[in-house]
């Protein structure tokens, strides 16, 4: 099942975004908790290009695209910004964060560790495709 | 909006209940609620997650960032009826590690209480 969503680029638009996710999952076999990691996973994603994104480009929009299988799903999250690969960012650890009084920092900490897998493609018209993958952890046959 | 909080006072010890979705578009009213109740020299405080939904790192930031003032002014604050899917999502991050999360709220009243 292939389902598409865009929405602008504002915070509120966030639920909109994890109810989407949420609904796309279809008849997937993805546990419950594999559901709610990877909907955090994508909305920490997208928060984060939210926050990036320049208050000079007021009608930039998120487009997302889920492909879900019995056994796995693909989220693809098409963003026209600069290319942002979180992959192998160092996080701080919790540790840190507390001791420093930080609010911050735990965003990609999710992002890497939520989803089962994760690639970033450039295309030439600029525009960067970033795909998560979670898989079912009992696979239906 | 996704996410509205509510407070209370039992006994000695304030309570913040959090219901809906906390994400970076409401984490904020959390933010001001936790502000006022440490400003407002609550020394007992407990969140109530019963109906908290969902809470991304944003929402998670307002409590990793006054953990450690609570600790220096001696402020018990305890986390109560969190979802099992939020509550993976903590140990991921390590956070249970570093605040006090428990299954009820008789549970979150005798630690504040210090029993």
């Amino acid at each position: 099942m292939v389902c598409s969503f865009s929405v602008s680029c504002d915070k509120s638009n966030l639920k909109q975004i994890r109810d989407f996710i949420q609904k796309s999952f279809g008849r997937s076999v993805i546990d419950v908790q594999d559901r709610y990691n990877i909907t955090c996973a994508i909305d920490e994603f997208c928060a984060n290009i939210i926050e990036h994104t320049s208050t000079s480009i007021s009608n930039k929009r998120i487009y997302i695209k889920t492909l879900s299988s019995t056994n796995t799903f693909c989220v693809e999250i098409y963003d026209t910004g600069e290319a942002f690969d979180c992959r192998n960012v160092q996080c701080p650890s919790i540790e840190s964060i507390v001791t420093n009084k930080m609010a911050g920092g735990m965003g990609i900490n999710l992002i890497q560790n939520l989803s089962d897998g994760h690639t970033i493609e450039k295309r030439g018209n600029g525009v960067t495709v970033y795909r998560f993958f979670k898989y079912a952890r009992k696979q239906a046959v | 909006m996704n996410m509205d909080i509510g407070t209370r006072t039992v006994e000695d010890s304030y309570v913040i209940s959090i219901n809906g979705e906390c994400d970076a578009s409401s984490s904020l009213q959390l933010d001001k609620a936790l502000s006022e109740a440490i400003e407002g020299n609550q020394s007992k405080i407990l969140i109530d997650c019963q109906q908290l939904e969902y809470i991304s790192s944003a929402g998670i930031g307002v409590f990793t960032s006054v953990l450690a003032e609570c600790k220096e002014k001696g402020i018990k604050i305890v986390l109560f009826s969190v979802d099992p899917k939020i509550f993976s999502v903590f140990k991921v991050l390590g956070l249970d590690q570093l605040l006090k999360i428990v299954d009820n709220f008789d549970l979150a009243k005798k630690y504040v209480d210090g029993m």
